[in-house]
């Protein structure tokens, strides 16, 4: 860390107070008293998020795309807040301007998370095309796909109270379908970065390790809302504990798109190593083969404690009848997190094996 | 060649999934697995049952 780095981290302090202010006074304001504890944390690490992308976007040498469409998202993401004036009748078709409102910022916002996964996917799949062809090509393939899926529902309105289950699963449905497209993505980006030994740039792995939970938690909320199993505060815990995982990461990659040696490295893989014969040794990848080594061998060793907690754990969900939603998704995260490790490592052996400096 | 073979083929396995997925959805296969695993505390979604509109009053006998 040098001085510049202290400088960039105190502006961004600045901006992140401001925003708590904001969000202390608009507390004031009528509708605010339904908001709890957890959603207002997630707002402010939602806005803490979106200042560090932005951040990196204005110096990424490689991957600037990527972090423009990540800000842009969370830039959405933390203009949520104002959901919260309109009150909720929008959750029943009351209000038929609020629940449009609700509809279409709903849709958007799903439509933007998707954009951002799958055009890591392309980027990383057409990486010789120039960007603007990527976009659109992005672009393209998710509208067509968006369309298909969202145009029955949005024109055919039902204004009727009675109806506001169909309406809102309707809705729900629709982005169920399309966060499917982007889990597929991320398990394609997956089985592409392993099978043709190539990378986006440092810390875009991990990032799409996050994605791909984040993408869990959403599907299994999607399907809570569709079958009316919903228990808002939980999702919030996962959310909020995604949230502070994935600012850890930004702060890394910020501090290492700082600096000098990722700026030169970045800006290799920018070029394609057309730079000369220029050998580029991987950061970290020790350090990353001993972590998952570690790991692995502790989950060898104490298989037996481990697979014993599993079992009492699933009698405990049984025995208890603990909700729905809450067993959903600590399968989906179990099971989220076995396939990233098994990934990681895979990779890492690989790579390990091959001698592959990339 | 083998960039689009990923694109078709996450393509086809994507169409699967939504046609699987709709098929499930209209046969309400989905919604009676859900039902027949469901428990007592599954079913109450405190929010929007503690938000419902009330029903309007019903008529009085006999005018």
């Amino acid at each position: 860390m040098n001085k510049n780095h202290y400088k960039i981290i105190y502006r961004l302090l600045n901006f992140w107070f401001c925003y708590i202010v904001l969000i202390i006074l608009s507390s004031y304001l009528p509708h605010w008293e339904n908001v709890k504890f957890f959603t207002y944390f997630n707002y402010i690490f939602i806005f803490w998020i979106l200042l560090f992308t932005i951040t990196i976007a204005l110096k990424d040498p490689h991957n600037k795309p990527i972090f423009i469409n990540l800000s842009i998202l969370y830039f959405f993401n933390s203009l949520s807040y104002f959901i919260i004036f309109i009150g909720d009748d929008y959750l029943y078709g009351n209000m038929q301007l609020a629940y449009l409102l609700y509809q279409y910022s709903f849709i958007i916002s799903s439509f933007i998370f998707n954009f951002c996964i799958l055009f890591i996917l392309i980027k990383l799949i057409f990486s010789k095309i120039k960007t603007w062809k990527q976009y659109l090509l992005t672009a393209g393939i998710l509208m067509i796909i968006s369309c298909l899926i969202h145009l029955p529902h949005i024109t055919s309105q039902i204004n009727s109270i009675e109806l506001h289950n169909k309406l809102v699963s309707n809705l729900f449905k629709n982005t169920f379908q399309l966060n499917i497209l982007s889990l597929l993505g991320i398990i394609f980006y997956g089985i592409y970065v392993y099978l043709e030994n190539i990378h986006l740039g440092e810390y875009i792995n991990l990032l799409m390790a996050s994605l791909f939970i984040s993408t869990i938690t959403n599907i299994i909320y999607n399907l809570s809302m569709i079958y009316h199993f919903n228990i808002y505060d939980l999702w919030l815990y996962i959310l909020n504990s995604n949230a502070i995982f994935i600012s850890v990461l930004l702060y890394k990659k910020m501090v290492y798109t700082y600096s000098d040696f990722g700026q030169f490295y970045e800006s290799l893989l920018a070029r394609q190593y057309k730079t000369g014969r220029v050998k580029i040794i991987p950061r970290n990848q020790s350090y990353n083969n001993l972590a998952l080594k570690v790991l692995r061998i502790y989950i060898y060793q104490r298989r037996y404690y481990l697979l014993s907690l599993l079992i009492l754990l699933g009698i405990g969900i049984f025995f208890f009848e603990l909700p729905a939603f809450f067993t959903f998704n600590l399968v989906a995260l179990i099971l989220g997190f076995s396939i990233i490790v098994i990934f990681y490592d895979a990779l890492y052996t690989k790579r390990g094996q091959q001698k592959l400096y990339l | 060649m083998k960039r689009f073979i990923y694109l078709i083929s996450m393509s086809i396995v994507y169409t699967l999934i939504l046609v699987a997925f709709n098929f499930a959805d209209k046969q309400g296969i989905i919604k009676d697995a859900w039902k027949t695993s469901s428990t007592k505390t599954e079913m109450i979604d405190n929010h929007l049952i503690a938000n419902l509109p009330l029903p309007p009053p019903p008529p009085p006998d006999g005018g």
